[in-house]
């Protein structure tokens, strides 16, 4: 064995010679040791690897997993969009179709009212025009609609369209199934379905019947309750032709009898404007022309001009 | 037989490829420091069969903590690490009388109480240093301290900042006990020249 002499040198010569000495060394760790290291490594990295294995086999129902909270998302979000939708219907079924619905069966009614003015008043009695849902439509919009609407009493008209609660007894239940809709049934999809059914059908019937005109109801009504004398035989005497002018409630603003009938052309606008002073521009829709018959062996005795002014800003009768 | 690839790999490298399941990067670590560590304890210990023993704690653990390993520092700095706390843990086990305010807070005193064995006896000294290498045997003299500073600097290669790391303490402390593990050295071995 030699060292280095040197001091200074000493520490790196004095590892190197004890490397070189360990080298030389014949001493070993047993040759079993390092077979039962590497086998334990060997056992530990399989096991990771299965582990893993087995982590990644887990990883899949992980996703499958989250696949199945996105269709639970999906489908709890489709029930409640179906929820909401059936208690909108349930809410306001009462007073109608939905607001869709609504405004398309007051303009369907108001159309087919409009088609078939001159019809008989039974038939506005019997056909269910429905009354908008109040809270869905525009005030003017509603009083219009509602105007239209078969009522053979005006104050009952009049006082309709403001009491909510009341407007669904005055509309024909559109069908069977929906007459009591309850909220225990909100969630039901069939019983949904079997409202909006009703509602189309009930829809359908309003759109086929012929329905009435409100207005000359409401004329008849008002000539009848201001000049009841016209309608007695001993009364009368010839062709009366009375301009009327009424609120929209179906209360008379202005009417005048003229006797003797005028000559010439009969224009209901213009008779309007020369007997009550009342132009067009006043009225909610065009002026009419209605001719009545007295009694049963003395027609068309009676013409009456009317219409239906666009504010009802009081009562009023006789001539202006 | 290492491939070319394991045998340019760095210790790390090794250990993060087994980490991910190459058994050959483990073979190829454990053969690049089986005599380093082993000589390491051995030098420690004094007992072949007690080196086997922690050689295969040693190894185990690394094999165990494989996959929570970290590259944050050399591997070499940890593995020696983990050998100095198993000899220590295995002196614990072997003294359990020992309170633990005998057991310094970074295990010197532990090193310091570690059994010599009978091959490092005086009586058995000039045999032993007749038949292998004086210098072997004046490491093996030194006080655990020493002893362990001057084994992981030349077995684990460790830098001094490597071994405060691994042992606990100061940086200085580390130059100190490795100057004075030289000087000991010294004088061991121009008794015996």
């Amino acid at each position: 064995m030699s060292l280095p002499p040197s001091q200074e040198n000493l520490p790196d010569e004095l590892i190197e010679a004890y490397r070189r000495a360990s080298a030389a060394d014949g001493q070993r760790p047993a040759q079993h040791v390092r077979e039962t290291i590497l086998a334990r490594a060997r056992h530990l990295a399989h096991a990771a690897g299965s582990a893993t294995e087995h982590a990644t086999a887990s990883a899949t129902p992980a996703a499958n997993d989250s696949q199945w909270k996105w269709k639970a998302a999906a489908g709890l979000a489709a029930v409640g969009l179906t929820g909401l939708l059936a208690v909108q219907t349930f809410r306001t079924a009462p007073h109608g179709p939905t607001s869709a619905d609504g405004a398309s069966v007051t303009e369907n009614a108001q159309h087919v009212a409009q088609a078939t003015s001159g019809t008989s008043t039974s038939a506005a009695v019997t056909a269910p025009v429905s009354a908008p849902a109040p809270n869905r439509l525009p005030r003017d919009q509603f009083s219009r609609s509602y105007s239209n609407a078969a009522s053979p009493h005006p104050h009952e008209a009049a006082t309709a369209p403001t009491d909510a609660a009341a407007a669904p007894r005055e509309v024909a239940p559109p069908a069977p199934a929906a007459a009591a809709p309850s909220v225990e049934n909100a969630g039901h999809q069939e019983a949904f379905a079997a409202r909006v059914q009703s509602s189309i059908s009930a829809l359908a019937m309003r759109a086929t019947t012929p329905a009435p005109n409100a207005s000359r109801d409401k004329a008849i009504a008002a000539v009848r309750a201001s000049f009841p004398e016209l309608f007695t035989e001993s009364a009368m005497t010839g062709t009366v032709r009375i301009a009327m002018v009424l609120n929209s409630d179906g209360t008379v603003y202005r009417t005048v009898s003229e006797e003797p009938v005028a000559a010439g052309h009969i224009d209901a606008a213009s008779q309007l404007s020369r007997a009550l002073g009342i132009g067009p521009d006043e009225l909610d829709g065009p002026a009419e022309l209605l001719t009545l018959n007295s009694t049963a062996d003395q027609p068309n005795t009676i013409v009456v001009a009317f219409g239906i002014r666009r504010h009802n800003l009081g009562t009023s009768s006789g001539a202006p | 037989m290492l491939r070319m690839t394991e045998a340019l790999d760095s210790d790390e490298a090794l250990m993060l490829r087994y980490s991910a399941g190459d058994v050959r990067a483990f073979e190829a670590l454990y053969l690049r420091h089986e005599v380093k560590v082993w000589r390491y304890i051995y030098r420690s210990v004094c007992n072949q069969a007690t080196a086997d023993e922690l050689m295969q704690d040693v190894w185990f653990a690394v094999a165990q903590a494989a996959s929570r390993y970290q590259p944050t520092a050399r591997f070499t700095t940890w593995l020696f690490t983990l050998a100095r706390h198993r000899m220590i843990d295995r002196h614990r086990r072997a003294e359990p009388h020992h309170s633990p305010e005998l057991i310094h807070e970074h295990g010197e005193r532990c090193i310091d109480q570690l059994p010599a064995e009978a091959s490092c006896e005086p009586s058995q000294q000039v045999q032993s240093i007749q038949h292998t290498n004086a210098l072997i045997t004046a490491v093996e003299q030194l006080p655990a301290e020493q002893r362990e500073a001057f084994l992981m600097q030349a077995e684990g290669e460790l830098s001094i900042e490597e071994i405060s790391v691994a042992t606990g303490v100061s940086f200085e402390t580390v130059k100190s006990r490795l100057r004075y593990a030289r000087g000991k050295l010294k004088q061991i071995l121009q008794e015996y020249v």
